[in-house]
């Protein structure tokens, strides 16, 4: 008989792999039928894609001297509509907000798939940052954030991963 | 980090079913169709109208970081083929199409192939379907 915990993770596992394999329109479909979407758990540092409704998903890359966001975020029409924080060296919170394309004349709504509104991402970066300030630039749908790294000159460029114990 | 590949963000797997999300408004004698492509070129997608009631999209998102993919500390951006047909709930012509991409969206208005007829209104007394006197 398997043990309940392993069956438990094998559950999750499987379950992450469904949520990956037919993605947000499959089941906002479900949840109109009554079915709710499962919520895989989600490793540290993030190897599952963001399962929060108004989340943007994400990429993070680390070079010697800075740590990359980019940020999915398609039709964001002004750089004032972006607001990045640092809540510790470590931790930064990424809000954003897409409004709908401003138009002359008056439209009647057939089918709305695209993510409007605001959004928001808390995450943890892979290597501590200064808060004095990041380059940022938009191009065709992405945001990149460009964070200058606190350690730079530390570990020949290898990231590590700040672990809060209790 | 293992990631499965060739899904675009909304979606399954690229034969089959939807891609990309999709807004589709109707503004007077038009259909606009605005189509989410983030970090996609011109040159990496083609649009087209099949028939008068069908717009179907392809393409290939390109990973473009300095880095390579394995390095990347997260990743949540799929990449690879894509392909998305959607049905139009009237029916349009290409004549007269106008495409914009920017900032991700691509935008495409096409007009609507409908003609009007006039509608003569019931006017027996009593009748829901009166006009309005």
């Amino acid at each position: 008989m398997q043990n309940p915990a392993e069956a438990m993770q094998d559950l999750t596992k499987q379950m992450g792999w469904l949520n990956e394999m037919f993605g947000q329109e499959f089941f906002a479909q479900m949840q109109q039928a009554g079915v709710s979407r499962p919520r895989p758990n989600q490793a540290p540092g993030g190897s599952m894609p963001s399962a929060q409704p108004n989340a943007p998903p994400l990429e993070i890359y680390v070079t010697e001297t800075e740590v990359v966001v980019s940020a999915i975020l398609p039709g964001l029409a002004s750089p004032g509509n972006v607001a990045i924080s640092l809540t510790s060296p470590n931790e930064l919170v990424l809000e954003a907000v897409i409004q709908p394309p401003p138009s002359t004349e008056p439209a009647t709504v057939l089918l709305r798939e695209r993510f409007m509104g605001y959004c928001h991402r808390l995450l943890t970066l892979p290597a501590p940052v200064l808060n004095t300030g990041a380059r940022v630039r938009f191009a065709d749908g992405i945001l990149a954030i460009h964070l200058q790294r606190a350690d730079t000159g530390n570990g020949g460029g290898v990231a590590l991963l700040h672990v809060n114990h209790p | 980090m293992t990631k499965p590949p060739g899904r675009f963000p909304s979606g399954r797997e690229p034969t089959g079913a939807v891609g990309p999300p999709v807004d589709l408004l109707r503004t007077g004698d038009s259909l606009v169709l605005m189509i989410s492509l983030p970090g996609l070129r011109p040159g990496d997608f083609r649009i087209s109208l099949v028939g008068d009631r069908q717009i179907h999209v392809e393409g290939t998102a390109q990973y473009r970081h300095p880095v390579p993919q394995e390095n990347l500390a997260l990743a949540e951006r799929p990449y690879g083929a894509f392909t998305r047909t959607i049905p139009l709930p009237l029916p349009v012509r290409s004549q007269g199409a106008a495409v914009d991409f920017r900032d991700g969206v691509l935008t495409a208005r096409f007009p609507l192939q409908l003609q009007r007829i006039p509608l003569h209104w019931d006017e027996t007394e009593g009748s829901p379907y009166a006009e309005p006197r």
